[in-house]
């Protein structure tokens, strides 16, 4: 299971990573993951349900616009000698567990996309005017203590923070 | 996108659709008065809605009947299954009829709320409470 988790620093296994495919397959991976963190964190089950949704809802947006790899910055860091053919596909997610709350990054070679721009989502006040899409990243942002964007070499790279308190919900 | 890209995209989307093993169920079961009680039943994620979103817009978009849906045995909902609630109960609106939710699980209602459709779409606690509604 140690493996599974791969804790960055197994004498106090505070941190883990996972490293998923662009493949639907990945979130149902992506889900057992965050359970088995969240037990080995002794997460309440409504902070491991924000954390999953929000994985959930970044990975499938990664995988549906994410996946083409971005050719033109890959030939501009050409200099970077790394394997495009072998590793562009990877989606790296990390946890980092504080006191008093739960970091969590993910990081992609996609082409550049920050979700968090252009982000206006207003609730529609009836069904007839419901627009069906922004839900994804409005979940994201409502569950979210913080949240970042940043475009670094040729990752975008997501960071988050939770609350370790914060539950509304008991369970 | 280039059509190659989005071809490749379309055809990888039509194989999942073949291939995901049912991480959802569906139930359904007629009331009286011409009420459909569809019971949801697993992960409402990517993979769940696009297992089930076919069937239960041709059981519920597609039909002229008010509609209850049993959400007791979801226990994630992602945007994606919100998208297909929120569909199907505005295709349900445009031919009069009603779409209802009953029973979410804590963390689902929460979801819900959150996303605004706990406004949008009626919550119940129990089916009964939800047929009340449909004879009023």
């Amino acid at each position: 299971m140690s493996s599974f988790l791969n804790p960055k620093d197994p004498s106090t296994a505070q941190s883990f990573s996972i490293a998923l495919n662009h493949h639907i397959d990945s979130l149902t991976l992506l889900s057992q993951w965050v359970e088995t963190v969240g037990q080995t964190m002794q997460l309440s089950k409504a902070l491991c349900f924000k954390l999953n949704l929000v994985l959930e809802e970044i990975v499938t947006n990664v995988i549906q616009h994410g996946s083409q790899v971005d050719d033109k910055n890959s030939h501009k860091n050409d200099d970077q000698s790394r394997d495009t053919s072998k590793d562009t596909s990877t989606i790296t997610v990390s946890v980092h567990y504080g006191p008093h709350q739960i970091c969590l990054s993910v990081s992609d070679r996609g082409i550049p996309f920050n979700p968090l721009q252009d982000h206006n989502v207003q609730l529609p006040a009836n069904l007839e005017n419901a627009k069906i899409g922004g839900l994804g990243i409005h979940l994201i942002t409502s569950y979210t203590h913080t949240i970042n964007y940043e475009r670094r070499g040729d990752r975008n790279i997501l960071t988050m923070t939770f609350l370790r308190t914060e539950n509304s919900v008991e369970t | 996108m280039e059509s190659g890209k989005a071809l490749t995209q379309l055809i990888r989307y039509h194989l999942y659709k073949a291939v995901i093993g049912k991480s959802m169920k569906l139930e359904l079961k007629k009331l009286d008065n011409d009420i459909l009680l569809v019971s949801l039943m697993g992960r409402l994620d990517l993979k769940g809605t696009l297992g089930i979103d076919d069937e239960f817009r041709s059981h519920v978009a597609a039909s002229k009947q008010n509609t209850i849906v049993d959400m007791g045995k979801v226990h994630f909902l992602a945007s994606i299954g919100m998208r297909m609630l929120l569909s199907n109960a505005k295709a349900l609106q445009q031919r009069k009829k009603q779409m209802v939710l009953v029973n979410p699980q804590p963390m689902v209602k929460d979801a819900l709320k959150m996303s605004g459709i706990f406004q949008l779409i009626p919550v119940f606690d129990t089916v009964n409470e939800a047929i009340a509604t449909f004879e009023k």
